[in-house]
């Protein structure tokens, strides 16, 4: 299950989170640290990579891209399902490559929705 | 004084090592996605999604010591990954779902463990039981 490709290393996760502690005595779980690696990352292939596409293929810019937050929001939300259609939708629309405008357009939502 | 900048140089230089990790983690997903959507991404889109993942970390982390201390615990546990996971209703149902898969799993491996015992002799288990303790405390 874990060996799904590529992923965050236990390790990784801990040391992240660990940095950003305030007590010294705060600890993680193993599991809450691996749940946490899960967590991260759908931050970057489930979301960000996603939105990536869908705000492109839309061709929106700058606030339209805000707007997309409603509707749309429930869709992108299913991961796996979500994901598949976004990317079947970019490809249609002939995508070369997802950029930083692109990105810059989706990182608002994103970052309310997480 | 210059104690307090050569520890802070540290404390950042840290920082970049596991920014950098991070960096490469991001880097392997997106090939991973571009190669299975045939897709590209700019250097520059790596780049700054994992500068988001790496900040939005010191929020995750935040939070999840306030939810743990707020239960009067000091280690965080999987119940405060899940409320983090609170803001989709989707993303809290795939959480749930893993969390049970890796419950699963790390029961299935304890499991495997124990059985050891039974097919060797009291020797076998005498050094089981020694690994686990140092498990436990290292």
């Amino acid at each position: 299950m874990e060996g799904q490709g590529a992923g965050f290393r236990k390790e990784l996760v801990s040391k992240l989170l660990c940095l950003h502690f305030r007590d010294k005595k705060t600890r993680v779980s193993t599991d809450a640290v691996q749940l946490m690696a899960e967590m991260l990352r759908i931050f970057v292939v489930g979301e960000s990579l996603l939105r990536g596409f869908m705000a492109h293929q839309h061709g929106l810019t700058g606030l339209g891209a805000l707007g997309m937050g409603g509707p749309q929001t429930s869709q992108v939300h299913c991961v796996a399902e979500a994901a598949v259609r976004g990317v079947r939708q970019a490809q249609a629309e002939d995508l070369p490559c997802v950029d930083v405008d692109q990105l810059e357009k989706v990182l608002p939502q994103l970052l309310l929705d997480f | 004084m210059e104690d307090a900048s050569a520890e802070e140089q540290q404390r950042l230089t840290y920082q970049q090592k596991l920014k950098a990790a991070v960096h490469y983690t991001v880097g392997c997903l997106c090939k991973e996605v571009a190669a299975d959507r045939e897709m590209q991404f700019s250097k520059q889109t790596v780049a700054a999604i994992s500068e988001v993942t790496f900040r939005q970390c010191e929020n995750f982390a935040k939070d999840l010591e306030l939810f743990a201390r707020h239960a009067k615990r000091s280690t965080i546990n999987t119940d405060d990954v899940k409320l983090l996971a609170r803001r989709s209703n989707s993303l809290l149902k795939y959480i749930t779902e893993k969390n049970e898969e890796i419950a699963q799993v790390n029961l299935e491996q304890k499991a495997k463990k124990k059985k050891k015992p039974e097919s060797g002799n009291q020797e076998a288990a005498e050094s089981v039981a020694e690994a686990e303790a140092v498990e436990s405390v290292g």
